[in-house]
């Protein structure tokens, strides 16, 4: 367990090595970030003044240590349009994605697992279609759009619920559907498959065949056999709703780092695009490491893999 | 023939497909698709960017007010819908098409390489693909596109980029099986040159992982092409596609609820329609995909 705890820790720091390479690069080829600070009508001389004030006239493999430094050093820069420390405005956006992301989860492994369910219980009859056809649906409909339908129906037409913003409990129900539905989706067609599996094996019928109540078969035999690989996708997944919380962040002004990260990008803000893809990147990399040491702690097989 | 080896033949072919209720109708769904994309100035009843503003906002044929000159309605601007969204069908088919060609020529190359090599090659192919699967993947293509600027050929080739990890990986794990087989080792007892063994020998035997890995990233990549052009991050506004028409006169949608309601079914029955042949192929060549 040691040797593996270490070699998986090491990766996850080759990562964020390489999330710095990147973030580093997109600095540097987003264009030139001292022409946004400069009017057009500005002078040469202007420019160049700029460009070492930023460093930009360094050889680049000065900038990369410089910037390193900077990094472990917590600073990494103002932002243009706020004036004040990028790393602060970022950080102050995690706890609404963090709230919008768990809330999401919270919502979606139920879901997924009670679809899953029903699904698998009642094969092949109107309920397995029914929970299939929207397991199908929930990987085909785009978050974006789902969100923009849940607005117009909910926000606008039926006015039950806020259409966009932050603060009050009401403010959280369609984002967190919106962003939910995609994994929804793909758990409830997961347990579906992985239920059928375990009710065929021999465990199942000889505890039918002990007399168990049907419910108690499935509660304390089937599922619980059947959650691990569920367990593994849910893992798998959960990273991957930080990706989608900056669409559904966007389109419902929900004030995390995503819509941070989207505003940014639209007014070139680039101290503020580097920290928020960088605090972005680190988090999926820590919950990566989280969620595959915890594995190896239940599940002694995956370490030899 | 042996039964399972005629059973499989069944399955694989035509009858195979009509076979399955949901194969065959994402095969007429998209057959429909390409139709229209390949005639969309044929089909469309309208110039897709012919604007005309005394019609603007027109509602579909079949509600009140509507008329049948534009089926669909038309948008803030008094563009068709209808013929919009039938141009639309072009960009998405033509860049998920291209990704997924890209992604997984990139891709099964470099898991060939990667697998058959050994040694150096792959443990450094492996950690460059551990650095792909450490970002989410929707955050990197957002940041490319933010620095390579709104373009067809750059939403191209970003989400080849971000694509074609997938292939690289299914394609190196098989490559690790066969190439201990020993009709390889054969080949190279003969003095089959590596490129040869690899491309001829090798190759064959993961084509079909390649193809339903292709069929099942369609789907996500067409959804991918609408969510940054969505953004601003993807195909200029000035062609028509599904995610531009949901990103633009988006203050209209409460008062018009056909503007995104159109595009919205066409990418939704188009992603629909690959998922569900890309679902059969899995079931047909590998199920452990």
């Amino acid at each position: 367990m040691g040797r593996y705890v270490v070699s998986r820790s090491l990766q996850a720091v080759f990562v964020i090595l390489a999330v710095l390479v990147v973030t580093f690069i997109i600095v540097r080829a987003v264009g030139d970030p001292s022409r946004l600070l400069v009017s057009p009508e500005g002078s040469r001389e202007n420019l160049a003044q700029i460009r070492h004030v930023l460093g930009l006239d360094a050889p680049l493999q000065v900038q990369f240590v410089r910037f390193v430094g900077d990094v472990v050093r917590g600073d990494f820069g103002k932002s243009f349009t706020f004036g004040r420390p990028a790393l602060q405005l970022v950080l102050e956006r995690v706890p609404a994605t963090l709230l919008l992301a768990l809330t999401a989860l919270a919502l979606a492994v139920p879901t997924g697992i009670l679809l899953g369910m029903v699904s698998a219980v009642k094969r092949n009859t109107i309920y397995d279609n029914l929970a299939t056809t929207l397991a199908v649906l929930g990987r085909a409909v785009p978050n974006f759009w789902l969100s923009i339908m849940l607005i117009v129906v909910f926000g606008a037409y039926l006015k039950w619920l806020p259409p966009s913003g932050y603060g009050t409990p009401l403010h959280i129900i369609m984002p967190s559907v919106a962003l939910s539905a995609g994994l929804a989706a793909i758990v409830a067609r997961l347990t579906r498959s992985s239920l059928l599996e375990v009710m065929s094996q021999d465990f199942v019928r000889t505890a039918r065949a002990k007399g168990l109540s049907e419910s108690r078969v499935l509660t304390r035999h089937v599922l619980r056999n059947a959650l691990i690989p569920i367990a593994t996708v849910v893992g798998l997944q959960a990273g991957h709703l930080l990706g989608g919380a900056i669409i559904t962040e966007t389109i419902f002004a929900w004030p995390g780092v995503g819509r941070l990260l989207t505003q940014s990008i639209y007014n070139y803000d680039y101290p503020v695009v580097q920290t928020s893809v960088f605090i972005i990147s680190v988090t999926f990399v820590f919950l990566n490491l989280a969620i595959d040491l915890l594995y190896a702690l239940i599940d002694p097989r995956i370490r030899y893999d | 023939m042996t039964d399972t080896a005629t059973k499989k033949r069944a399955k694989t072919g035509l009858r195979g497909l009509l076979n399955s209720r949901t194969a065959t109708a994402g095969a007429v769904i998209l057959i429909c698709l390409v139709v229209l994309a390949a005639f969309a100035p044929l089909i469309a009843p309208h110039d897709p960017a012919k604007q005309d503003l005394r019609a603007r906002l027109a509602p579909p044929a079949w509600v009140a007010k509507g008329s049948i000159t534009h089926l669909l309605g038309t948008d803030q601007l008094g563009r068709d819908i209808l013929s919009r969204v039938i141009y639309g069908t072009r960009i998405s088919l033509l860049v998920g098409v291209s990704v997924v060609l890209l992604a997984s020529t990139v891709g099964t190359l470099l898991g060939l390489l990667a697998g058959f090599l050994g040694g150096r090659v792959d443990a450094l192919l492996m950690r460059i693909v551990d650095v792909f699967l450490a970002f989410p993947f929707l955050l990197l293509a957002i940041v490319i596109m933010a620095m390579l600027g709104a373009s067809l050929t750059n939403i191209i080739l970003v989400l080849a980029i971000t694509g074609w990890v997938d292939y690289a990986r299914v394609v190196r794990s098989q490559v690790l099986s066969v190439r201990e087989l020993e009709y390889i080792t054969a080949a190279k007892a003969l003095g089959a040159r590596n490129p040869v063994i690899m491309l001829k020998h090798i190759l064959p035997n993961v084509v079909a992982s390649v193809i339903v890995i292709g069929s099942l990233q369609l789907g996500s990549v067409i959804i991918a092409e609408a969510s940054l052009t969505f953004l601003g991050l993807g195909i200029p506004p000035s062609i028509p596609t599904w995610g531009s028409m949901l990103a633009s006169g988006r203050e209209y949608f409460v008062l018009a609820w056909w503007l995104p309601t159109f595009p919205g079914i066409a990418i939704v029955l188009t992603v629909l329609s690959v998922n569900f042949l890309g679902d059969w192929l899995r079931d047909v060549f590998d199920p452990t995909l």
